[in-house]
């Protein structure tokens, strides 16, 4: 009940919520004459840099690898700061928290949708942008992405949430969430692909009626797959990956697996925020 | 009309603080591995022992007692920031705690950005606050600087500017601790006639101050604190001229409890 109270009181603090969102997006593109567009530069030098690597290390044609990348990359960076970021938010808060009364739940979730309204336009704008070099199509596929990114700013939230409360009782936990979140992101197929798809779009590597093996071959052995996929990300950045690279919907498995995902973190991380909730003030 | 009270019903208010705060996980683990054992447990501290008050609409309150008595802990737990290790505490009406000035300012944002920053912190809608803003800037003398962003003001501009907002708006009821105004002595008279609009303003008033000819001017019920309880309760005259008897034998007075 503790969390159903905690859900109330942020929607009573929403003006407060415009406001922290408005000003870090405000002073985040401020003092910069190319704003917003200055923000995109680092993600495509990523992606540049990734691209010509990977596609010649692993032999991927490197225009689709490129956009598998963009694909998988973009989702998960938002996903990895949103942590990185609320994981500080409610002890950076602390001056304010000790003069004034606030549900404490409202300092991760506005980094959170910050970081979400970059996010959202970013990967709009890198599609926009290289989409055409990188062979994106447009698919009716594409009507996932609204769930998708509900889905993951779901998924944000709730870890987001109690990476904030744990390093309120412990000041080193930022440190290991960095180490943690770079462990992930070579667990998580993002710069390798699980499956040889590219290979079958464009059929430079693998000849027609190459022996099913060849065709499925990627740089994951068959019998390792399966555990690439109990990765809670994994399904996260499939919703992604499908509707973007694949031009199709993510499979069934995949779109439950996201779903609980999505519903597991944001459920568990408010529980988690609302037993602690009242406590964390006499921690600060 | 509407009604405004504060009650508080039996409210204690208990800190645990850990003699080895260990604040990481690290020193825990470690710590664990080792055996070692600092602290002889948690010390605890009564900042509020069983406060049972009624604040009824119109009333001005003051509150006196010595460092540690618990006057800072009663208004941190009135405005919510503490909750009440046990016991109620209910409050109607717009609330505006003013323990501090320049809460939440973002240095990188502008003047008149802050201003709407800090609006919304208190719970005044941007509406309300537009029409506010000429008045701010006019009191603060800081028109010209409405788009510069706070970081380049200097600590006497920002302190007029947090003072010139928090002074504005129309609360219900006001918690004062001290009343703050630095500034040149031409600055310190407006401010002082501005923060009795203010005070005229409130419905309700809860102020602590160690300014004793504060509570004769603005208060009409002074309450006296002593080691988180409320040992009297009268007219201000009275305890204040009780309260400086007190002081001046100096009995025990500082040994009350930790200070919060």
């Amino acid at each position: 009940m503790a969390t159903l109270s905690t859900i109330t009181e942020v929607w009573r603090f929403r003006e407060v919520i415009k406001n922290f969102v408005a000003q870090d997006l405000k002073v985040k593109y401020r003092r910069s004459y190319l704003g917003f567009f200055w923000s995109l530069l680092n993600p495509m030098l990523q992606l540049a840099v990734i691209s010509a690597v990977f596609s010649l290390i692993f032999k991927f044609e490197i225009r689709s690898y490129a956009l598998y990348v963009l694909s998988g990359l973009i989702p998960w960076s938002f996903l990895a700061t949103s942590i990185t970021e609320s994981s500080m938010s409610v002890i950076s808060a602390e001056s304010m928290l000790k003069r004034q009364y606030f549900p404490k739940l409202i300092f991760p979730l506005s980094i959170v949708m910050q970081n979400m309204v970059t996010f959202v336009l970013s990967l709009i704008a890198l599609l926009c942008f290289l989409g055409f070099f990188i062979g994106f199509k447009l698919t009716p596929s594409l009507m996932i992405l609204p769930l998708s990114f509900l889905y993951i700013m779901a998924t944000a939230l709730g870890l987001g949430a109690i990476a904030a409360v744990l390093n309120v009782y412990f000041r080193d936990v930022q440190h290991l969430i960095g180490v943690f979140l770079s462990a992930w992101f070579y667990i998580t197929p993002i710069i390798y692909p699980m499956e040889a798809k590219q290979a079958q779009d464009n059929g430079a590597q693998v000849k027609p009626g190459a022996p099913a093996e060849m065709i499925d071959a990627g740089p994951i052995p068959h019998e390792y797959r399966q555990y690439f996929k109990i990765n809670p990300f994994f399904s996260i950045i499939e919703m992604f990956h499908r509707p973007i690279y694949d031009g199709r919907l993510p499979t069934r498995s995949e779109f439950i697996a996201a779903t609980i995902v999505a519903f597991g973190s944001l459920g568990v991380g408010l529980l988690f925020f609302g037993y602690f909730d009242k406590k964390l003030i006499f921690h600060l | 009309m509407e009604d405004h009270f504060i009650q508080l019903d039996d409210v204690h208010l208990t800190f645990r603080i850990h003699a080895a705060r260990t604040y990481s996980i690290k020193e825990t683990v470690v710590n664990a591995v080792l055996r070692r054992n600092y602290g002889k447990g948690p010390t605890i501290v009564n900042a509020l022992r069983g406060i049972t008050l009624n604040v009824p609409n119109g009333q001005r309150l003051g509150i006196i007692g010595d460092n540690g008595s618990g006057k800072s802990s009663m208004l941190k737990v009135i405005s919510k920031i503490y909750p009440p290790t046990s016991g109620k505490v209910r409050c109607q009406g717009f609330l505006v705690p003013l323990l501090e000035v320049g809460i939440g300012f973002n240095f990188e944002l502008s003047g008149l950005e802050n201003i709407f920053l800090t609006g919304a912190i208190m719970g005044i809608k941007r509406k309300e606050m537009e029409k506010k803003v000429d008045s701010i800037f006019e009191f603060s003398e800081l028109a010209d600087f409405a788009n510069t962003p706070v970081k380049y003001y200097s600590s006497g501009m920002t302190q007029r500017l947090a003072f010139s907002i928090a002074t504005e708006v129309d609360p219900e009821i006001l918690l004062l601790d001290e009343i703050f105004s630095a500034g040149d002595i031409h600055w310190m008279e407006r401010a002082e006639a501005r923060m009795r609009g203010l005070i005229d303003r409130t419905r309700i008033l809860v102020l602590v101050s160690h300014q004793m000819e504060l509570f004769e001017k603005y208060c009409d019920r002074v309450i006296w604190m002593q080691k988180g309880q409320i040992i009297a309760d009268g007219e201000p005259a009275e305890l204040v001229e009780r309260y400086r008897a007190t002081a001046g034998a100096g009995a025990g007075a500082l040994t009350g409890d930790v200070s919060t």
